[in-house]
């Protein structure tokens, strides 16, 4: 495994420095946009169970993650509408609505209780740091009904996909480094290792 | 122009230091790491404890995977927090048990921080996967290459009990039976947006007394 993340690690080196000996030409530095988006991306999960008795509170489990692995902090605002067929109506009113703060952690609360029907839960998060980028989620369920204990598949989920059954919404940042942070450093030492050497030629003429 | 010069190449060389770090640095730290959880929880289990406390996270399996090596074993912590995903690889949040009925979800470093999915991609169909608890090893068999199924970050379908493409793409076969293994790490060497996953279903249960 170390020889394969070398080599490639090695490639990369190689690439940057040609990257690198590009950077000077003036066709290249006019063109080439970023292709980075300096936003970090978050995705903002939200789980209430697929379906509550009459009458019983709604328990809403709420997550920001961003891609990064840094904690996510800032505001998220939560909201229940009513929907039509899982789909959320924009004319629906807002039955409840609560911003709390979000610190990187988790966040459980406790919903309002339903009339019977299905409703839409929905999360808003707006970030402190202006580098995150704000996340929507959304989940829905239905209050009244069969409960789940009765579902004929039993313990183990459904045959689909539910869309209330993933916890988080993400999958982690299990990767490396920005290949950017390479090409920094690069681009610093070479330019910088240039300035030297101009600068030391510049010093006997300046003395003579 | 001289001290701007020398500036420069001292803060380049500190960033490439930094990246050392992460691709060498990290990995000789999180291998100690796992080593100090793997002990702890094989310490535990000998106690009857199911799950153990470490300062890393709550471990509660070792991961073997004789494609990557007779002497490939991992611990298993829960959460995907840095913490644990620096020490060992993560039981996602909310996913099955080993051996459970639903999708027992994990995920582990590709590159740095110990990097026990290095050889994710040679991962084949058929490979065995086995999962150690303190009651039982749980012997999984993968249903997709390592390269096969790629996603991006935000696909969250892969983590359901029973992960269905929405595209129509790979996913875990039908009548493979409800207790199924998703593995996940990073696509690429570098920082990337996309995840390699592979899945699996249980074949086999094996008691374990301790």
């Amino acid at each position: 495994m170390g020889t394969m993340r070398s080599a490639v690690v090695s490639g990369a080196v190689v690439v940057a420095l040609v990257l690198l000996g590009a950077w000077g030409a003036p066709a290249a530095s006019a063109a080439a946009p970023d292709p980075y988006n300096p936003s970090v991306s978050t995705e903002c999960g939200v789980t209430v169970p697929t379906r509550v008795s009459s009458g019983a509170r709604l328990a809403i489990s709420l997550r920001v993650t961003a891609n990064s692995g840094a904690d996510c902090v800032g505001d998220v605002r939560v909201q229940v509408r009513g929907a039509d067929d899982g789909a959320l109506r924009s004319s629906a009113a807002v039955l409840w609505s609560r911003t709390v703060r979000y610190e990187g952690e988790p966040l459980r609360l406790r919903g309002p209780a339903l009339p019977d029907g299905r409703y839409v839960v929905t999360s808003q998060f707006n970030p402190d740091d202006a580098s995150f980028a704000d996340c929507d989620g959304r989940a829905v369920v239905t209050v009244g009904g069969q409960l789940p204990d009765d579902d004929p598949e039993g313990p183990g989920g459904s045959d689909d996909n539910d869309e209330n059954a993933p916890a988080g919404g993400f999958l982690p940042d299990t990767g490396g480094p920005d290949l950017l942070w390479l090409l920094l450093g690069i681009g610093m030492v070479g330019t910088g290792a240039v300035v030297v050497a101009r600068s030391r030629r510049r010093e006997p003429a300046a003395v003579a | 122009m001289l001290v701007v010069g020398c500036g420069l190449v001292v803060g380049g060389l500190v960033v490439l230091g930094w990246l050392a770090w992460q691709f060498w640095g990290t990995n000789w730290l999180a291998e100690r790491h796992q080593q100090e959880v793997s002990t702890e929880l094989e310490a535990g289990w000998a106690e009857g404890q199911d799950a153990v406390r470490t300062d890393f996270g709550r471990a509660t399996a070792i991961l073997r995977v004789p494609r990557w090596g007779d002497d490939y074993a991992v611990p298993v912590l829960e959460g995907s927090s840095d913490d644990v995903l620096s020490s060992g690889i993560g039981h996602m949040e909310d996913t099955a048990d080993a051996g459970q009925a639903g999708n027992y979800v994990l995920a582990g470093h590709r590159v740095t921080n110990g990097e026990p999915f290095a050889d994710f991609p040679e991962l084949r169909e058929g490979d065995l996967v086995h999962v150690e608890t303190r009651t039982a090893t749980y012997t999984y068999v993968l249903d997709l290459d390592g390269t096969e199924l790629e996603v991006p970050f935000t696909d969250d379908w892969v983590l359901a009990d029973r992960p269905r493409h929405p595209d129509g793409g790979p996913e875990p076969p039908r009548g493979t039976g409800k207790r199924l293994i998703t593995l996940v790490t990073c696509s690429e060497i570098f920082h990337t947006d996309d995840r390699s996953v592979v899945f699996g279903h249980l074949v086999r249960t094996t008691p374990i007394e301790r």
